[in-house]
């Protein structure tokens, strides 16, 4: 059996959960993360979006807070509005206080502002609204400015298809009245993957590692923008190391144009990249982080005592009892993507949702979990289920009650708003990771 | 407004019209098929893709179980690549009764359906997922077919022997001269025209539907929908196909197909077949039953429901389990005076060829084609030949499991699709990492066998079954269409939204566990990342 003691557990490794460790750890706090693996965070496009769209209205929200008085009046559960204690204003300046505070290997990642939604191109050639973008993607933000883009496929990964990609761009620009912003489809090749079946990301990128055959990409983009003459070459997120972010300025100079990528379907370069950054975060903070699986707390009066997991150092090896004793835990296991809600049924297929670790009481909407519509843009019943929590992000039963005194909550966990709905998922990740933290930070 | 001059038209494009078109065009016919979405839609896009053997009708069906009987040994020759040479259980489990037992063995030996009895310990070994009370077991020769694959080779040979194949064209009446039947009006779904076609005559085998179209010529076919839900699980499960010993009835059956299992069916008459939907406490049973079978199912992953109107030949009124499954022709000239105008109703896809050839016979008789019916002996394209997966992985550089993938769905045509990628690497790469399908696959599918969109391109190549249920497939499909074919961007758009809303349907009878964690996943792909549920709402 191992024994860990530390200040704050928190449980979950993702953007909620780094949030919360990383403002706690720069106030001098000791904490320890401990996680199933390594989070879903590889799977989104690393895009920071803070609200795009409100289910209830048409249209974009633009800036992101302009859509707070609309939440007020259709979602006052809203875990931005619950953050804010109930008033919208106080909720943009805990966002805006969330976002001044990202870790610096975050924020260094990314451009863009809280204040501005910007419009980037993605890989399906749709235009999505998001407040900050990583920097390699810069390039596919449409800021208006007529320009030529040169939406570049590699052979073989139909992750990014730039002629099916680029129909859609112009048919979604004209309809924005930027049609004068000029979309055109182009391949590449990358020599050694040439007649390779599984073209993955990963793959892509670890190919073009080696400088050689970065070399004949090169020249390969090289060719093509001379050819076209571009303003910009867009590609799929393939660059997934910082290696390979740095080698996208060669790129630039030897095309003499812009070099960026597209938000692309997981994996991603972007989604691995922020992953990779928030592994930065806790090494650079001296946050100890532990993989266990089957977590189970012990409690005692209303507070947690310790939680008890299975670790397992090496596949194979014998599995071992974990005990993690702290003061104050924080719970940002994620949805049911990320398993911190798992959804079992019956014999007779009657659905039971559950919290995986406390077993906390759950918002469960009512009707049915899911709409007719996958693309019905109020969203959908199951991606609103979560837990209840106050404003200090503590969860909290139906009545309203503290569940434990020392256990807080963060991100996708939490109940009341759809994120495929409102692009809104990593801005209510921080928001509520920040909130957390500094719930805690005012008990000590 | 088209004048050309047809011997035949066949409404319909399931394993019936499709069986038709390839027997009188092998015949000397110069045949015309028309369907008005895509070609195996209705029954046989949406069927068990069962090969039976006959056993599962031997007590209550005997003409049924004789007809199985035989055309399964024809389809084990003729299409061989799709067929799954399986062999099927039959077990009893507590509390079946165990005078069924004595039942089948008689039923069997009467109908020509071939049998033996199996100790429960043999049975165990060769399957160790069933459930171990079963009592009794007795091997048939069932196996699985690819009832979809199986209707579009059948009209692959029809258009080698100069049939004219016309899928998304959809017919809306009939044109008449006096009471002669001469030829049928067609909305093309494609063009948005209306077009007229001429041909001695016009065949219905319209499957559920047929007594729609009898309707329009005034005459009456109790053609009876009769629902079949089905349930497909992530894992085959078995390495049989195992029934139930007992009296057909909801759930007893598991087939293992491609990389999933199906669990079937049930039997309910509907009134409209476009409105054969499953509903959660068919899927309730079904699960339950299978559950009984084999204990492994309560863990299995459910990807999906579905379900299809069976065009059984009944009463109003009759139960659709009392309903023989065996088929009928109808004579319209006989029967009701009209003229150049013949049906078929009733049958399964496993006789869809002889039902085929008994319609046929008529139809040849009727235009003096005096050659003989000669599909039970010509292999189905694709089926000419073994296919050595070694060798075809070799060939074209591909593994193993990509080979074999496509030869279990093509045969040796992925030869031809396969030459493709001589010239052309970049279609060797999967755009299915679930079914394992390549481009050059898709491709082929678009350009020589009548996929205009994703879910066409779904029936021929298996994108969009496996387990993510098209999350990762869908997108990359429609811009292959759009990349091959230029098809606008619009319609594009519009396949799309209808092949994700088309899998959401089935899925959401089955959403939780790790199902349900899928379509979360999938909603973070096409609405967060794509934002395509703000675009399909503009």
């Amino acid at each position: 059996m191992i024994k860990v003691e530390t200040e704050v557990l928190v449980i979950g490794r993702g953007m909620a959960g780094v949030m919360a460790a990383s403002t706690l750890a720069k106030n001098g706090v000791d904490v320890t993360i401990v996680a199933k693996s390594y989070g879903t965070t590889a799977l989104s496009s690393g895009c920071l979006d803070i609200l795009g769209y409100i289910p209830e209205v048409q249209g974009v929200a633009q800036p992101p807070f302009s859509g707070f008085k609309y939440l007020v009046v259709s979602n006052r559960n809203h875990p931005y509005l619950i953050a804010g204690e109930g008033d919208p204003k106080k909720a943009e300046d805990i966002i805006r206080e969330a976002f001044d505070s990202l870790p610096e290997q975050i924020k260094n990642l990314h451009v863009g502002s809280v204040e501005n939604n910007s419009w980037v191109l993605t890989s399906f050639g749709t235009l999505r609204p998001t407040a900050f973008v990583q920097k390699p993607l810069e390039p596919a933000i449409i800021t208006g400015e007529k320009e030529s883009i040169l939406l570049t496929g590699i052979k073989g990964l139909f992750e990014l298809n730039p002629v099916f990609a680029s129909s859609i761009a112009m048919k979604d620009l004209k309809s924005r009245s930027l049609g004068y912003v000029k979309v055109k489809p182009a391949y590449v090749s990358i020599r050694s993957l040439e007649g390779a079946q599984y073209l993955a990301i990963p793959l892509v990128s670890t190919v073009l590692e080696e400088d050689e055959e970065f070399d004949e990409f090169k020249k390969e983009l090289v060719k093509l923008a001379k050819r076209e003459n571009p303003d910009t070459i867009l590609l799929p997120s393939i660059f997934s190391t910082p290696n390979l972010v740095e080698k996208m300025k060669e790129l630039e100079d030897a095309c003499k144009c812009r070099i960026g990528e597209v938000p692309t379907p997981p994996e991603s370069a972007s989604g691995l990249r922020l992953q990779r950054a928030l592994n930065n975060v806790c090494s650079t903070l001296g946050i100890k982080v532990f993989h266990a699986t089957d977590l189970k707390p012990e409690v005692e009066n209303g507070i947690v005592k310790r939680i008890v997991g299975t670790r397992r150092t090496l596949l194979f090896t014998e599995a071992r009892k974990i005990v993690f004793e702290a003061e104050k835990y924080v719970l940002a296991t994620g949805d049911l993507i990320g398993e911190g809600i798992t959804c079992d049924v019956d014999e007779e297929l009657n659905v039971a949702f559950r919290e995986t670790v406390f077993d906390l009481p759950l918002y469960i909407p009512e009707g049915p979990i899911a709409t007719t519509d996958p693309f019905n843009p109020a969203g959908q019943n199951f991606s609103k289920i979560g837990i209840n929590v106050n404003s200090e992000m503590q969860p909290v039963d139906s009545a309203g009650r503290v569940v434990y005194e020392n256990l807080f909550a963060a991100g996708s966990i939490i109940g009341h708003y759809d994120y495929n709905a409102e692009k809104c998922g990593m801005g209510v990740a921080i928001t509520t990771g920040y909130k957390a933290a500094k719930s805690i930070l005012s008990r000590r | 407004m088209s004048s050309e001059k047809f011997d035949v038209i066949v409404i319909g494009g399931g394993s019936t019209a499709t069986a038709i078109a390839r027997d009188l065009s092998m015949r000397g016919a110069r045949v015309l098929l028309l369907e008005r979405h895509d070609i195996p839609l209705g029954a046989t896009g949406r069927c068990h893709g069962m090969l039976h053997s006959g056993g599962r009708y031997a007590v209550k069906d005997p003409e049924s179980a004789t007809e199985c009987a035989k055309e399964n040994k024809v389809l084990r020759r003729i299409a061989r690549h799709i067929v799954e040479p399986l062999g099927g259980y039959f077990v009893s489990i507590p509390p079946d009764p165990p005078e069924f037992a004595d039942k089948f063995v008689e039923g069997c030996k009467k109908t020509g359906v071939e049998f033996h009895e199996m100790t429960v310990e043999e049975a165990l070994r060769e399957e160790p997922n069933l459930n171990p009370n079963i009592q009794r077991v007795f091997w048939v020769n069932d196996g699985a077919i690819d009832p979809m694959k199986f209707a579009i080779l059948m009209a692959l040979d029809a258009a080698r022997n100069n049939a004219v194949i016309k899928t998304h064209t959809e017919v809306i009446d009939l044109l008449f001269d006096g009471k002669t039947v001469e030829g049928v009006k067609a909305y093309n779904h494609l063009t948005g025209q209306v077009e007229r076609y001429k041909a001695e005559i016009v065949v219905n085998a319209a499957g559920a539907w047929a007594g729609e179209i009898a309707a329009m010529a005034g005459v009456y076919i109790p053609i009876v929908p009769n629902k079949g839900t089905m349930v497909v699980i992530q894992k085959r499960v078995l390495n049989h196909l195992v029934n139930r010993l007992r009296r057909p009835t909801d759930g007893d059956i598991i087939v293992p197909h491609h990389t999933t299992a199906i669990i079937g069916t049930t039997s309910i008459n509907v009134d409209d077949p476009d409105k054969a939907y499953p509903t959660k406490p068919e899927v309730v049973k079904m699960f339950k039953a299978a559950v009984e079978i084999a204990p492994i199912v309560k863990k299995t992953r459910i990807l999906r429901a579905y379900a299809a109107p069976r065009p059984l030949i009944g009463a109003v009124g009759v139960s659709g389990r009392e309903i023989s499954r065996t088929f009928k022709v109808f004579d319209h000239e006989e029967t009701d005076n009209i003229e150049g105008f013949v049906s078929i109703g009733g049958g399964k896809m496993c006789t869809a060829r002889l039902m085929a050839e008994k319609l046929s016979d008529l139809v040849a008789r009727k235009l003096g084609l005096r050659a003989p019916c000669r599909t039970h002996v010509e292999p189905l394209p694709g089926a000419e030949d073994e296919v050595d997966i070694q060798s075809l992985a070799r060939k074209y550089g591909l593994y193993n499991s990509v080979a074999a993938r496509a030869a279990t769905r093509w045969g040796t045509l992925a030869y031809e699709f396969l030459d493709e990628t001589v010239k052309k690497p970049e279609l060797k790469a999967l755009v299915c990492t679930c079914e394992l399908v390549t481009a050059a696959e898709i491709k082929y599918a678009i350009e020589k066998t009548w996929a205009v969109d994703i879910i066409d391109v779904r029936r021929r190549c298996r994108t969009l079954m496996g387990t993510c249920q098209g999350q990762n497939c869908t997108y990359k499909v429609a811009a292959l269409i759009h990349e091959l074919t230029g098809k606008p961007i619009e319609k594009i758009l519009d396949d799309i939204a209808l092949a994700i809303r088309y899998r959401w349907f089935g899925e959401r009878e089955v959403f939780y566990r790790d199902q349900l964690r899928q379509a979360a996943l999938k909603l973070g792909i096409y609405n967060t990342l794509g934002n395509l549920d703000r675009l399909m709402g503009m």
